[in-house]
């Protein structure tokens, strides 16, 4: 059920994305950590942001809700609307109404995630108290009723602990439940399992996926493993060096991905088709310095395909049907060219 | 059944023998609190009643701890000065506290200019020598607990305003924060619910070395004769009037400095206990 069970008004997209940008003077100069991205969100649908560490991904999304600090000398740029309204535009106040009723978040690392001081009932009723205004009675009931959602057992009990009485797997179903609490319509997930154990990676993504599909949240979701992406991300935004780098449907981008970017990352991917013992293949060379970015393509010194141009200008975003990718030498027509 | 295997961890943490490290002090600062808390009913002589014939008598039954220069009975006055040493040694701090967490939470949790500008004045504040300062405030504003109290508690401010601000900042990027900011919780209500409730136990830890400082502030000054005025006793008053008669009656001086060391030693070994109590490394897990 991949319909949009929470249409926007409209019709148009539920969160739109222009040109977003967002800079730290540093010592060494203006340090671009994301440069000038744009996407559409569809309600209901998922969206992919995968990309390295230091890509941007997450200062990316972190800045669409207000959450890159003016205090660390962010500057933070670019056009975004939620069911089309202008989130920049609005006064502190109904932009605090305006996360904590539209938006939910899940972080990387539950150990942090959650206040070590505050029971886990309490922190999950917080946001139903502010926003949808119960009483802490009805709050602590509706608290216990997540924990049983996000599938936490002896909730009653669960409730009334403290988050280092918990384990990460649980803790994070907790911050996932704080997150829908309030019944967004965009969920962020941002590397919500690298810091879990492998087996508890796959639930807490299941988990995320049901409630997505249950609500009709649309959802971002920020990985840096293509893998993780692959089966629950309807469409697949690649990051590099600040900018979106290749676009499309998570299936376009596993039958045959554009950019040579792209392409490296499936290539480091273990695939149970490959013969055992074949060497996964890392990229070559480091991420650029973003402080100090040259005229090509950030790219160009890692790619296999480069030519003069890739290191003369940098490469727009182009479109071709659905999907964008910034390259000058794309990859095949579509068809496989896992080289 | 789950309750069964709580408790063990329970055990573990709570179960450690007392020791008399943690005891011994605890008992001593009950003890100096109860009786200064009970002086006024457990039948002590007037702390000021003068028996001049009866001057610097060494310790005996009657006068358990010996009388001072004017005949006075030490342990009445040490009892009553304990009383007047830890209303300062407690006000001063908690006021201190007050202000200067309040800047240091600030400072730590906006940044940028609220920062610069409250650094700038603990800075100016901690550029003062002082003692010097404290001496120049109670000597032009007047001799009294009140005037003593506020001076030794404006003291306070700069090292508790550096600790509140260090321990904001350590938490105040902790993602429980940005999600707290994600459900809509405005600056006071992010101050007040999820960072103060988490600097709070370092602050008391510290509040409590600071509760010793003040007391041996106030003894400094009371030992200039700037510190509480006369008939009232207190501990610092004691040590400056028995110095006169080191030779002839040192319990004079020496008893209530022993008093002092012990109540300030007792106090240091309770904040250690406390701190590594709150230790972050530990409260993370």
């Amino acid at each position: 059920m991949s319909d949009a069970a929470s249409g926007s008004v409209n019709g148009g997209p539920l969160l739109s994305v222009r040109d977003a940008r967002v800079g730290f003077s540093t010592v060494r100069g203006l340090l671009r950590a994301v440069d000038g991205v744009s996407f559409d969100l569809q309600a209901g649908r998922t969206l992919g942001i995968v990309g390295e560490s230091g890509s941007g991904k997450s200062v990316l999304v972190r800045s669409l809700i207000g959450l890159v600090g003016t205090g660390s000398g962010a500057i933070v740029g670019g056009d975004v609307r939620l069911d089309g309204q202008d989130v920049r535009g609005l006064s502190a106040r109904n932009f605090r109404q305006l996360l904590g009723r539209d938006i939910g978040i899940v972080f990387q690392d539950p150990m942090t995630s959650l206040n070590p001081v505050m029971k886990i009932g309490r922190q999950i009723g917080e946001g139903l108290r502010l926003n949808r205004g119960l009483d802490s009675a009805a709050a602590a009931r509706r608290a216990v009723e997540l924990l049983v959602e996000v599938g936490i057992p002896e909730p009653e009990r669960r409730a009334s602990q403290y988050p280092h009485e918990l384990s990460g797997g649980m803790r994070q179903r907790v911050a996932i439940a704080i997150a829908i609490a309030c019944e967004p319509k965009l969920l962020i997930a941002d590397e919500p399992t690298t810091a879990l154990d492998v087996t508890v990676q796959r639930q807490i993504l299941d988990l995320l996926q049901r409630e997505q599909r249950e609500r009709g949240m649309a959802m971002i979701l920020i990985t840096h493993d293509l893998g993780v992406a692959a089966g629950r991300a309807d469409d697949i935004m690649v990051m590099y060096a600040g900018r979106a780098v290749e676009m499309a449907t998570t299936r376009e981008i596993f039958r045959g991905p554009r950019m040579p970017y792209t392409e490296a990352l499936l290539r480091s991917l273990p695939r149970l088709s490959d013969a055992t013992h074949t060497r996964l293949s890392a990229i070559p060379g480091r991420p650029p310095d973003l402080a100090r970015r040259g005229t090509g393509c950030s790219f160009a010194p890692r790619c296999a395909y480069r030519s003069a141009c890739c290191e003369a200008e940098e490469p727009a975003l182009s479109r071709e049907g659905g999907r964008g990718f910034a390259c000058f030498h794309p990859l095949g027509a579509g068809g496989g060219t896992s080289a | 059944m789950s309750a069964s295997a709580a408790e063990p961890a329970t055990v573990a943490r709570r179960g450690r023998p007392i020791s008399w490290a943690l005891a011994l002090p605890l008992a001593w600062v009950a003890l100096v609190v109860f009786l200064a808390i009970t002086a006024d009913w457990i039948g002590l002589p007037d702390p000021a009643a003068q028996e001049l014939i009866l001057r610097r008598k060494p310790p005996s039954a009657e006068y358990l701890l010996g009388t001072d220069n004017l005949g006075r009975d030490m342990l009445s006055r040490i009892i009553y000065g304990g009383r007047t040493s830890l209303i300062v040694g407690i006000c001063a701090p908690f006021f201190g506290f007050l202000i200067g967490g309040a800047i240091g939470m600030s400072a730590g949790y906006f940044r940028g200019k609220v920062d610069l500008l409250a650094v700038g004045f603990i800075d100016i504040l901690l550029a003062f020598p002082t003692l010097v300062l404290a001496l120049t405030f109670v000597a032009y504003l007047g001799q009294s607990l009140f005037n003593v109290t506020l001076a030794l508690g404006i003291l306070s401010i700069p090292a508790a305003a550096r600790v509140s601000r260090a321990n904001t900042m350590a938490w105040a990027n902790r993602d429980f924060v940005l999600a707290a900011r994600t459900i809509g919780a405005s600056n006071w209500r992010i101050l007040t619910r999820e960072i103060l409730p988490n600097v709070l136990p370092a602050m008391f830890a510290f509040w409590l070395v600071a509760v010793s400082v003040i007391i041996v502030a106030e003894g400094a000054l009371s030992f200039l004769g700037l510190g509480i005025p006369a008939p009232q006793p207190s501990w610092g008053g004691m040590i400056a009037d028995g110095r006169e008669a080191l030779d002839v009656a040192p319990h004079t001086a020496l008893i209530p400095a022993a008093v002092m060391f012990l109540t300030v030693l007792s106090l240091n070994f309770l904040g250690d206990m406390v701190r590594n109590l709150v230790d972050p490394r530990r409260s993370t897990l």
